[in-house]
């Protein structure tokens, strides 16, 4: 992916940890959010 | 003279110092001898800067001799953890990979403004690979031990830091938290920890993680010693450009007074769900000392934490990629294959969770018109055993590396100033985080203070075994 290569010997490992984070990413997306909330800016308290 | 080896805590050490009672250089002396003695058991360390260190206690002592002021830190020592700046050191970050970057032209901001307020630098200190991680299970470097139970975790990763303050062989050290880095090992180790809000300190001369979740900030054994390190901590850098252009704001001098008539809640729900029978006593505890009577619950907690994991992921594997690309084995394992997948996230998930990110800091600012300080678990158990694959969360076992920072997230996500006091109720200790409202360490300092005069928070000094 855009250049960036994963040794097979890595792969069981990579995917492990992507699919522990798309479960991360399914619990934003439920309850749907509204258009208009514009992501939080990067550097603010 | 008094003895040395007897005297304990930064303001005490740094009086004693500016008095002429206790002279800088045996100071150093004896705490290097103690690194010398305890560190092959705990493996805080990842270097000693003992030449150094003698030499700016000679200067100390000098500056006391000729009737000058070497300032409010005079002569007491401290560690960094290894992702700060040491000039004319290599900053290796806890990895192998960063051993080929050039050596730092001079220390970090804030590890210079300690010094130039007398502290001395002895030493660098142990952490997870790249402060990914929260148990200081480095694969290059080694494991750091608790010096409270040798078998367990000092948690991560800022865990060396943490480790060498309840150990006694630093007074204090100075850290890092992106997602409970400072809050984890405050709370295995059983000491203070302060992280700061966001863009309160510069991170200039530190390597980075997650560039708008990473945060700088004190350990110690006291309240008023965490606060004194954390005033001369204070003020703006041009080199950070998330540093906010605020005056220096200190919370030592108002420390007594500021923890009376203040508005208290307890956070429910996640905040007790997350945490074992321990932690809940322990916030208990905390809760009945100030008085506390109301709960509540902050509904988009479980989407923050979420959403500070994905953005952390995603960050840090931009961060590395070109290291992962090159030099994939030369990582930790552990580290790499979770840098991998967050390169492999698709932007969608990052946006949807910054957007989470602003609906839940409306939702806790929100919280703060009605309280001005909130208190919760620090940590779902206290300190498990190195290598313990999992941990018990709300009935279920779940893996320990991913879970301990479920409490820390969400709060660090949107940069709100935390105190974590220890609370010894159990064979190990555990922390409860006081959180106050952004820009107001002073209030959260408070509260510990008066924890701490309470007698409900404490951290004596361990002597590993």
């Amino acid at each position: 992916m855009a250049g960036l290569k994963i040794d097979p010997a890595h792969l069981p490992g990579v995917t492990n940890n992507l699919r522990t984070l798309i479960q991360q990413a399914e619990v934003l997306m439920t309850p749907p959010i509204a258009g208009e909330t514009e992501p939080a800016a990067t550097y603010h308290a | 003279m008094i003895m040395v080896e007897d005297v304990h805590g930064v303001c005490v050490l740094a009086e004693a110092i500016r008095r002429g009672r206790i002279s800088a250089v045996s100071l150093i002396e004896d705490r290097l001898e103690r690194v010398r003695r305890l560190d092959p058991l705990l493996n805080c360390f990842t270097s000693i800067l003992e030449d150094r260190a003698l030499a700016a206690a000679a200067e100390v002592d000098a500056m006391v001799a000729a009737g000058r002021d070497p300032g409010p830190l005079a002569g007491v020592p401290f560690g960094v953890k290894d992702n700060y700046d040491v000039g004319r050191r290599v900053t290796t970050a806890g990895s192998i990979i960063n051993r080929a970057r050039p050596a730092a032209q001079a220390d970090a901001v804030i590890a210079a403004r300690v010094a130039r307020a007398g502290a001395i630098l002895i030493g660098t200190q142990n952490m997870d690979e790249f402060a990914y991680g929260f148990t200081t299970e480095n694969a290059h470097y080694g494991a750091t031990r608790n010096p409270r139970d040798r078998d367990r975790s000092a948690g991560g990763s800022s865990g060396g830091s943490a480790a060498a303050v309840a150990a006694g062989l630093t007074e204090f050290s100075l850290g890092t938290d992106t997602n409970g880095s400072i809050r984890v090992p405050s709370s295995f180790c059983g000491i203070f920890g302060l992280k700061p809000t966001f863009g309160r300190l510069p991170r200039t001369g530190t390597f980075p993680f997650v560039h708008d979740l990473d945060h700088l900030g004190p350990f110690a054994r006291s309240v008023i010693d965490l606060a004194t390190v954390y005033d001369a901590m204070q003020g703006f850098d041009h080199g950070d450009v998330a540093c906010a252009e605020r005056p220096k704001e200190p919370a030592a001098p108002g420390i007594a007074e500021n923890g009376e008539g203040l508005r208290a809640a307890l956070l429910s729900d996640w905040f007790e769900d997350m945490a074992d029978a321990q932690g809940r006593a322990a916030t208990a505890m905390v809760a009945s000392a100030l008085g506390i009577r109301q709960s509540i619950a902050l509904p988009g907690t479980r989407r923050a934490r979420a959403a500070a994991f994905v953005v952390t992921a995603a960050s840090g594997g931009n961060l590395h990629r070109e290291a992962l690309r090159t030099q994939a084995g030369d990582f930790d394992p552990a580290t790499r294959d979770r840098l991998l997948a967050g390169a492999l996230l698709p932007a969608d998930a990052v946006l949807q969770a910054q957007r989470v990110r602003q609906l839940y800091r409306e939702e806790v600012l929100t919280a703060f018109r009605n309280h001005d300080v909130l208190i919760a678990p620090a940590t779902p158990c206290s300190a498990p055993k190195l290598g313990q694959a999992t941990i018990m969360v709300d009935g279920a076992e779940v893996a320990t590396r991913p879970n301990i920072g479920l409490l820390t997230q969400p709060l660090s996500f949107i940069g709100l100033p935390i105190v974590t006091v220890p609370i010894h109720n159990g064979p190990m200790p555990i922390g409860v985080l006081i959180i106050a409202a952004p820009w107001r360490e002073d209030v959260a300092l408070a509260v510990a203070h008066r924890l701490e005069q309470a007698g409900i928070a404490s951290a004596p000094i361990a002597e590993p075994c």
